[in-house]
């Protein structure tokens, strides 16, 4: 506007030049001129109208994308729970819960020994509202043995706020929580506009005094505290506008804060202001607002921040990069501390308490005590798992609130697990990869998931993306396609481990032999599972045949089509760690089919549930021979290829598995589970080149660690009238008496126990009732 | 007595004791009573209660939710996977509420619940 109006002025002063103007012809040329300045008045007016739909459009409109939020499981406290003291302070601590001597506000703990005083954050849960609670927690070793309340009344739960895990960003990694203006600290927002905007409640939107007193305060200050734009320019430049540093950018800044001034009320912009703001990075992902920045610097909601936190968020919207307060702590603790002078100067707080603020570290939690998206491998199958069901415009704008069956602290252990075994392994396999995938054994819901070595790494997630050779993970259901033949097989029928020559589906001939090479003519089947023998597995799987074999496999959980050949039955198929948890979730939860499942619910950005990802049952199998093939998946524990497991596990616990090794021990697999966790782990290397390790001396020792620094519970037997307990001499598949050398007790299906009997000499007899075997009878 | 000793030796050993297993069966679910599981100050007591006066109330998403908490706490608990069934049943879900029903069963029920269970599967037909 202003150059429109230079210009015919512009051209009066030339012609003035070459020859007097006539008195009519000055009256016309002034006609022009308020011709000109109307039309400039006019074009004015419009542009205004124009901006003034755009500012208004995208303010009263959905003002920003918002991405969906993952939080994993809350940790539930309750008497009986088993659980580390040490576990959950420090998930207490990565959940911002500050350790405090009194315990007065939410998300403030104190702990003395092992007893704990929690107070909880309140939050919304999909099913209503969980309040903030006082808590007392004592522990008894690993043991919740007392929760209170405030007034020592009993207590049932206590459920916590769940920790956040990660989100679903959109293409311009934009992420930001929403907050009310009214939800701010006070001293926040007081703090904000004595540095960035102290005339904000009298000014148009614009205000050219401000300039000016920002001169001044730099001065006074001895360096830039104050810039010259008002905030509800710097909104108008970040909501609306480019970067760029010309001209016509900064009338239309102007033009738009005086609009948007006119418009909304200072409350609107100043909640806008702080919702939009940028102020940081995490890798590729913005940090906008103090709603989320609250969480990005000190893992906390910005209702608890304390004084000096408030400062360094304040001081960081100055330069969010050159102030990063984990890059430069120094550089941002001097901001903070003149913000924190320029408060008490303005009387926001009493200069006592900004002196004793200025002392404060910056009290900023590490990029690993964050954790979100330290668990790449586990957002990888919830993202899976909702592009079922979710358009990704939905999931990365609308705000969704996805609840996880994540555990945390499983989750830590987990990868703990993986990542130290593999550095163990690491001198004689440098390339050395690992995957896993927990579950709880009874329900499927998914706790962790492992898809590197390395914790956190964004990449390939080998856990669901990579389908390997399986070795002998297939062999239980060669057996419980025996076992549910009762007529046929039990678990001390001897199978035949001899040489055997097969189909290979391409024509020619395969003869498998033994891991060490030895064939063991005829053994119990519940040893040739324990002992892994190739020869007696293939000798029963073609007996049954391929069929009915690749049929259970199927039934098991394993949804993807295995190839025809009788080689699968020893694990030539390729399967990735998540198809085996399947598989080996139906057996660990006694028969059950059960889809594991990592979304428990999502709810909209009002709170309001869209969809409960409920458990699902399916009875797949009979108690009765699963109850067998689960008995010797205990005895591939204790005398078979997991018995090393023992080594560091305690005899009292009952576990059940498999180990899987396949040629060349190019793949190290082992699955198995205890009363309430189902772990499948694998190692190898990823150029699929062969590596030193069995399933047992590598895989089982990732599963082993985990499994004993985690709360485990012994597999229970499966309840079922169909099945009976004999004492048997295995080797001979004859009944004994407990008490001869030898005699173990072994479950049957009933009617397809052994007749025969041996007493504990070698003759064979009809089977009698002694009074032992009577009295014992009782007792069985 | 007999079967009763061993239960003991190994609530005693495994120091499982107080995660819910009290040995309460509650009677049939009426909507037109007070919840069987009133009494109950444990977790998996207390969730249970939580669910039945959602189900009473008619608000199944909510019962659904308090059921998901107690099954992760006690995830063998027959009583729990039996309410399970009933609410799957009342949101006309029949196969899952049979599939859920028989879940409780397997996992060793105390005869009176057993019989409640087995009840319970004869009327889904």
């Amino acid at each position: 506007m202003v150059t429109k109006k230079k210009t015919p002025s512009r051209g009066k002063s030339s012609r003035r030049k070459k020859k007097a103007p006539k008195a009519g012809g000055l009256k016309r040329w002034f006609l022009i001129l308020v011709k000109l300045g109307v039309c400039g008045l006019i074009v004015l007016a419009a542009y205004t109208v124009y901006l003034d739909a755009v500012v208004t459009k995208k303010f009263e409109g959905k003002k920003w994308a918002i991405p969906a939020q993952v939080y994993a499981r809350p940790l539930e406290l309750y008497e009986g729970q088993l659980l580390n003291p040490d576990e959950l302070q420090a998930q207490l601590r990565r959940q911002g819960y500050q350790a405090v001597r009194d315990v007065k506000r939410p998300g403030t703990f104190a702990r003395t020994g092992s007893r704990f005083i929690i107070y909880s954050r309140g939050f919304h849960f999909p099913d209503g509202a969980e309040p903030s609670r006082y808590a007392s927690v004592v522990f008894s070793e690993n043991e919740v043995t007392s929760l209170k309340g405030k007034n020592a009344e009993s207590l049932p739960l206590l459920r916590l706020d769940p920790q956040p895990v990660g989100g679903i960003y959109p293409s311009t990694f934009e992420d930001r929580i929403l907050i009310r203006e009214s939800q701010a600290p006070k001293a926040l927002t007081k703090a904000l506009l004595a540095i960035e905007d102290k005339n904000f409640y009298e000014h148009w939107g614009i205000s050219p005094s401000s300039i000016a007193r920002a001169f001044l305060v730099n001065l006074r200050a001895g360096g830039v505290v104050q810039g010259g734009s008002t905030l509800t320019q710097q909104l108008v430049k970040n909501f609306y506008l480019s970067n760029d540093r010309t001209l016509s950018r900064k009338v239309n800044e102007a033009i738009m804060s005086v609009l948007l001034d006119f418009h909304y009320s200072k409350e609107e912009i100043l909640e806008t202001y702080l919702n939009e703001v940028y102020l940081g990075q995490h890798g590729r992902r913005a940090i906008h607002g103090f709603g989320l920045a609250s969480h990005f610097y000190f893992a906390q909601p910005i209702q608890e921040l304390s004084l000096a936190r408030v400062a360094l968020l304040v001081a960081l919207v100055k330069g969010p990069s050159y102030y990063d307060p984990r890059r430069f702590p120094e550089r941002a603790k001097e901001r903070r501390n003149l913000v924190l002078d320029v408060m008490a100067d303005e009387g926001i707080v009493p200069r006592s308490e900004a002196e004793r603020s200025k002392k404060l570290p910056l009290g900023v939690v590490t990029r690993e005590q964050l954790n979100t998206s330290a668990y790449p491998a586990y957002i990888d199958m919830v993202k899976k798992q909702l592009r079922e069901d979710y358009d990704e415009r939905d999931l990365t704008s609308e705000g969704l609130r996805i609840f996880t069956n994540m555990d945390p602290i499983i989750q830590r252990f987990a990868q703990k697990s993986m990542t130290s075994t593999v550095g163990q392994l690491e001198k004689d396999n440098p390339e050395l990869q690992g995957a896993m995938v927990v579950t709880s054994a009874q329900t499927g819901d998914l706790l962790a998931v492992v898809g590197d070595k390395n914790p956190g790494y964004v990449g390939f997630n080998r856990a669901v993306d990579a389908r390997r050779p399986v070795g002998s993970l297939l062999k239980p259901a060669i057996y419980l396609t025996a076992l549910e033949q009762p007529a046929r097989f039990s678990l001390t029928t001897p199978v035949n481990d001899s040489p055997i020559q097969v189909d290979d589906g391409q024509g020619g001939l395969w003869e498998p032999s033994n891991y060490d090479g030895k064939s063991r003519g005829m053994v119990p089947l519940q040893e040739a599972l324990a002992k892994s023998y190739n020869q007696a597995a293939i000798q029963t799987g073609m007996a049954l045949g391929l069929d009915n074999v690749l049929k259970t496999v199927e039934s098991l959980g394993v949804e993807r089509k295995l190839p025809h050949y009788p080689s699968v039955m020893l694990g030539a198929a390729s399967l990735s760690p998540m198809d085996i948890a399947s598989m080996y979730q139906t057996i660990a939860s006694g028969g059950y089919k059960m889809p594991l499942r990592a979304i428990d619910a999502v709810v909209d950005a009002q709170g309001q549930p869209l969809k409960r990802y409920s458990i699902s049952v399916e009875r797949a199998f009979d108690a009765a021979p699963m109850e067998l093939l689960r008995h010797a998946m205990g005895q591939v524990m204790r005398e078979g290829t997991g018995r090393r497991a023992y080594w560091s596990i305690s005899q009292d616990i009952q576990l059940a598995g498999k180990s899987g090794t396949t040629n060349d021990s190019r793949d190290s697999w082992f699955a198995g589970f205890s009363g309430n966790l189902m772990a499948v782990t694998w190692l190898g290397n990823d150029d699929n080149s062969p590596t030193s390790l069995t399933g047992s001396s590598g895989a089982l020792r990732v599963w082993t660690r985990f499994m004993q620094q985690v709360p485990i519970k012994s597999v229970q037997p499966l309840n079922s009238e169909q099945v009976e307990y004999v004492w048997v001499k295995p080797a001979a598949n004859l009944r004994t008496g407990r008490s001869c050398e030898g005699a173990v007790r072994v479950p049957y299906i009933k009617g397809s126990e052994p007749v025969e009997y041996q007493g504990c000499g070698r003759t064979v007899s009809e089977p009698v009732k002694t009074l032992f075997d009577s009295i014992k009878s009782w007792f069985d | 007595m007999k079967r009763l000793l061993p239960l003991l030796l190994v609530t005693l050993l495994t120091g499982c004791a107080g995660t819910g297993q009290v040995a309460y069966m509650p009677q049939s679910i009426s909507t037109d009573s007070d919840s069987p599981y009133e009494h109950r100050t444990d977790a998996v007591g207390t969730l249970l209660d939580q669910a039945w006066n959602a189900m009473a109330e008619n608000d199944l998403n909510r019962a659904g939710s308090s059921l998901s908490r107690a099954m992760r706490i006690s995830p063998t608990d027959p009583s729990v996977y039996y309410l399970m069934a009933q609410l799957r049943k009342k949101q006309g879900q029949h196969e899952q509420a049979r599939e859920l029903a028989g879940r409780a069963l397997s996992l060793g029920p105390e005869s009176g619940l057993r019989r409640q269970i087995q009840g319970f599967l004869g009327g889904l037909g």
